[in-house]
């Protein structure tokens, strides 16, 4: 009776060790695939962190007159240059009340985004200001003419395994990056997303905009990783928090 | 599960010390990073709310003057993944806080961690990009 039940313990016991229950508990605690695991292709869907990046407009780029103007007047939380920080609310940064956050520089904040691929589209849902891109994938090219949007207008393809997106579109209210980098509405922006393995993937941005910049210019490729284990929260950008936040923070921050 | 947590934390702490930037939006340049003041007080409020989450607390100085100080910590989201919750501290509670002063001398600091009764340690949170492949250190 004994061993017969201590038996059946021990094939339940081996049952569980190797079923895939098991194992997607413990693959969702380690949050990492091992390296045997496939890479999807044309499948970059799931939940993406970023690293930080507040000023990633090479030296080397020379911006057009109106532009360097404009950056040099723009007043920000990071010294740059000769150009002083502020923390008040002479900060001209537009997500300090509240503006949409630009591609690309949405995709160098501290939240991740998730790709959600459906027929005919990609959409990215980024955990920032709860924004939602769409990127056309049905084979359309981009608008001659498009009304100019925070956005902007995306279409996608793939390029072997790559994901390459242009968009064009934008309109000229956005910063490139935390420290105020201009554009113009003659934006062209390509990225391109290459799967380095399960967990990873890398971003290279080309920026194509001579109104505002006197060559073209890439910044990349840039590791993204996958996280299996987080959902995509709601965090709005609203004025009432932000009033707030400068009441309870930013005012002490700026007692003399 | 708490033990892993807190060896991430520490991991965190180990490359949020040794790097900046620090924050997201908000930046730290209203902060003194090369100094690092620990004070033991008493919680009055803990605000979790967009942009930045933040709690204060009463303490004591050498002299039994008491002041209070508010902490800045990061967004709401990046503090939950990092093991906080909303009531993890409430006003009452004792706490050790170690935070990076403001520069200007005000009630005003950038947490660095904080130690709650129990002995568990929790840091700021939100920079978890730091230390991954591809970051400017």
């Amino acid at each position: 009776m004994w061993t017969r039940l201590i038996g059946l313990i021990a094939m339940l016991l081996a049952v569980l060790l190797f079923s895939p229950v098991l194992h997607a508990q413990t693959a969702g605690q380690s949050q990492q695939a091992d390296a045997r695991t496939p890479v999807p292709v044309h499948d970059f869907s799931g939940v993406w962190y970023g690293p930080l990046e507040l000023n990633y407009v090479p030296a080397s780029v020379t911006m057009q007159p109106w532009a360097a103007a404009k950056f040099n007047s723009e007043r920000t939380q990071y010294k740059v240059g000769d150009r002083p920080f502020v923390k008040d609310t002479t900060n001209t940064d537009p997500i300090l009340h509240c503006d949409p956050v630009s591609i690309p520089r949405i995709y160098w904040s501290i939240h991740p985004f998730e790709i959600i691929q459906i027929p005919g589209r990609i959409l990215m849902y980024f955990e920032e200001f709860h924004t939602i891109r769409e990127i056309w994938m049905d084979g359309r090219g981009l608008p001659k003419d498009p009304e100019p949007t925070w956005l902007g207008y995306s279409v996608g393809r793939w390029d072997g395994n790559d994901l390459v997106i242009e968009t064009a579109g934008f309109n000229d209210k956005t910063w490139l990056d935390s420290v105020g980098h201009p554009h113009s509405e003659a934006l062209h922006l390509t990225e391109r997303f290459h799967r380095v393995d399960h967990d990873a993937m890398e971003l290279t941005l080309t920026f194509d905009d001579p109104k505002a910049y006197t060559t073209r210019w890439s910044y990349g490729p840039k590791t993204m990783k996958l996280k299996p284990g987080w959902e995509i929260g709601e965090l709005f950008c609203t004025l009432e928090d932000q009033k707030n936040f400068e009441k309870s923070v930013m005012d002490l921050a700026n007692k003399p | 599960m708490k033990s892993k947590l807190l060896i991430l934390s520490a991991l965190l702490a180990v490359f949020l010390l040794a790097s900046v930037p620090l924050a997201a939006h908000h930046g730290q340049a209203a902060y003194d990073l090369t100094k690092k003041i620990t004070l033991k007080g008493t919680v009055t409020d803990f605000t979790v709310s967009n942009p930045h989450a933040h709690f204060s607390f009463d303490a004591a100085d050498d002299k039994g003057k008491v002041k209070n100080w508010t902490m800045e910590l990061t967004t709401p989201l990046m503090l939950m993944r990092t093991g906080w919750s909303r009531t993890i501290i409430k006003p009452g509670d004792t706490v050790t806080v170690t935070f990076y002063p403001s520069k200007n001398g005000a009630g005003l600091g950038y947490l660095d961690n904080v130690v709650l009764a129990d002995g568990t340690m929790l840091y700021r949170g939100g920079s978890s990009h730091v230390g991954e492949p591809g970051v400017a250190q």
